[in-house]
């Protein structure tokens, strides 16, 4: 960023800037174009995928089944002949919308314990660090295997586990990230104003730490994203005919042998929307120097 | 020394006692009532409440809870409510083959990411690091299952070499059952790869920097013996750690992956248990996975210990 684009962006109000600031840096790595250009693709899909669907996609007998890439089918058919391309382009609002949910829940209570904790420190922090530390020993996987085994796979209770699930991991993130500015002058100045402690956090911490917690927004999403896709692949969570891309793989599976497009469509299309996120949030990282070495792990 | 592993220890009996609770209060809590899943959607209310009677679920939860721990002990792990086979006799075979899988993932895993993570270091900032590195990024965000689909499309049915199913790891002929494991294995491995080389690389870069290393280029000596015996044993003290947090991926990543492969092992029976609500099996397999990735941490815990000599005063 230039001198002039630096002035001109600190003459303007702050929230924008910061925005158009970010946008620009992650547009500039080649990267970072890669992985916009792939969330902008799926998101039109998102939107607009029902309208641009030429089949029904729980149409059976669309096309002949089983049949490869065509003028009129242009992603072939599946097994029961429906248009792999409209189930693909129907089907993409499933694959965000849990995990957006899951993700935005997770971090609204684990964010917010987080900030509390870094930013109070003492026997709150001491209490919650300890807290984190046995939830996060709990494999992921496994607690939400329980929970669905028990309450059964309605998206509700998919939303209410990987939400419940991801909130220690975010809440630890921010603490750390929290610790590392609650002492700066900022933070004084809004403690001698005599301000309480959730608007400090969220006035004064939460905006100094926007890139750890973006970084951190993004990776989780990604993660949430794969933990759905993988809970629908295995029968748990979603039920055919439904277009969902995770269910897509694992009904056309079989039939990899005879017409591997089926399969391959939706596998790479989910792989393709997880790896943009991950180059987004790596994009961000660069950027900024935030430290995500904890993040990594799901 | 001592006191630490005891605190160590004590953690592990906590986390595990937590698991078991967690997995027994929400598999015995409303709504999922054990007598209705057992007798089906169809069972009148008599019926329903003379099993209740019969298994004693008229008790307390507590009540139960500590009978179901005691049980478990005593190595009475209770019934398949689908099949009516004891637990014991449907996880026995199944673990081994688990274990068996889990263990060679990491044993393909650990090697590779010390190899690709010194590489890389060495490479620092080249396109062959920059390449690595993205490639690790790409391979960390794909889901175990689409690792596992590329991995068969590509030595299952354009080179096929392997199996494309791993059933054959339960009955299959002498060759067989070592070809099962392949695929499954290697998925496993690439998933867990990425996480622990990027680990590799900082841990090299951040030692390379130290005095020491300098004064032995000074002295004279071979860059490969620098590296792998002055340098990498120096950093593969915070791995070992970075090795017992993988553990966490390796427990989801089995599950996935023998679902994928229909491998015959925990995972499988565990995604199958959990789909037809058959509590004792998932309780069971939970808790055994579970206590395995404890067990791994612990280990973690005292391997770094022994090997960081500034820690045992």
């Amino acid at each position: 960023m230039s001198v002039a684009e630096t002035s001109a962006a600190a003459v303007g109000s702050r929230q924008p800037s910061r925005l158009v600031g970010l946008t620009s840096a992650v547009v500039g790595l080649a990267e970072g174009r890669i992985g916009v250009g792939i969330v902008l693709v799926f998101l039109v899909m998102v939107f607009f995928g029902p309208a641009l669907a030429p089949y029904g996609p729980t149409t059976i007998g669309a096309g002949l089944a089983d049949v490869g890439p065509s003028t009129a089918h242009w992603l072939g058919t599946d097994d029961l002949g429906r248009d792999v391309y409209s189930r693909l382009l129907v089907g993409a609002s499933s694959v965000v919308v849990t995990p957006l949910i899951a993700t935005t829940a997770a971090f609204i209570v684990g964010g917010l314990i987080g900030l509390l904790a870094g930013y109070l420190g003492g026997p709150f922090d001491t209490v919650v660090g300890r807290t984190l530390d046995v939830l996060l020993s709990l494999p992921a996987l496994l607690v939400v295997l329980v929970v669905i085994a028990a309450f059964g796979s309605a998206t509700e209770i998919i939303v209410l586990s990987v939400a419940t699930v991801y909130t220690p991991r975010v809440a630890r993130v921010l603490r750390g990230a929290t610790q590392g500015v609650a002492t700066r002058e900022y933070v004084l100045a809004a403690q001698a104003r005599g301000e309480r402690a959730i608007p400090i956090v969220l006035r004064e911490v939460l905006p100094n730490i926007g890139p750890t917690v973006m970084v951190e927004f993004a990776i989780r999403l990604t993660y949430a994203i794969i933990f759905v896709t993988t809970l629908n692949f295995l029968g748990l969570g979603l039920h055919p005919p439904f277009p969902n891309w995770g269910l897509m793989v694992s009904e056309s599976r079989n039939t990899l042998l005879i017409n591997p497009i089926a399969t391959l469509a939706p596998t790479i299309a989910i792989g393709a929307v997880s790896v943009a996120i991950g180059l987004i949030a790596d994009a961000i990282t660069r950027t900024f120097g935030v430290e995500q070495t904890s993040a990594l792990l799901r | 020394m001592v006191r630490f592993v005891m605190a160590r220890l004590g953690w592990a009996v906590v986390t595990i006692a937590l698991i078991s609770g967690v997995t027994f209060f929400a598999t015995n809590v409303v709504p999922s009532d054990p007598a209705k899943v057992a007798l089906g959607k169809f069972a009148t209310p008599e019926q329903v409440a003379a099993y209740r009677l019969q298994q004693g679920l008229d008790r307390p939860v507590a009540e139960r809870y500590v009978e179901w721990v005691g049980h478990l002990a005593e190595g009475n792990w209770g019934t398949s409510v689908l099949s009516n086979i004891k637990v014991t006799q449907l996880v026995q075979p199944r673990l081994g083959r688990t274990l068996i899988l889990g263990f060679g993932a990491m044993l393909i895993a650990v090697p590779l990411a010390f190899l690709v993570g010194v590489y890389a270091a060495q490479r620092t900032g080249k396109p062959s690091d920059v390449g690595l590195s993205l490639t690790a990024l790409f391979v960390n965000s794909l889901p175990e299952f689409v690792v596992a689909l590329g991995l068969l499309m590509l030595l299952g049915v354009k080179i096929p070499i392997l199996p494309i199913e791993s059933s054959g790891a339960a009955f299959g002929s002498d060759l067989q059952v070592p070809l099962a494991y392949v695929l499954p294995m290697l998925t496993l491995a690439l998933v867990l790869t990425p996480y622990m080389a990027r680990m590799v690389r900082a841990n090299v870069r951040d030692i390379s920097s130290h005095p020491f290393v300098r004064s032995a280029v000074l002295r004279g000596l071979q860059p490969t013996r620098i590296m792998w015996r002055h340098i990498v044993p120096n950093a593969s003290l915070p791995v070992v750690n970075v090795i017992a947090l993988s553990t966490a991926e390796l427990v989801g990543g089995v599950v996935i992956t023998e679902s994928v492969f229909g491998f015959p092992g925990l995972g499988q029976l565990l995604v199958n248990s959990v789909s037809d609500k058959d509590i004792p099996v998932v309780q069971a397999i939970v808790l055994l996975i579970g206590a395995g990735y404890v067990l791994m941490n612990l280990l973690a815990d005292v391997a770094v210990l022994a090997l960081n000599p500034r820690l045992r005063t």
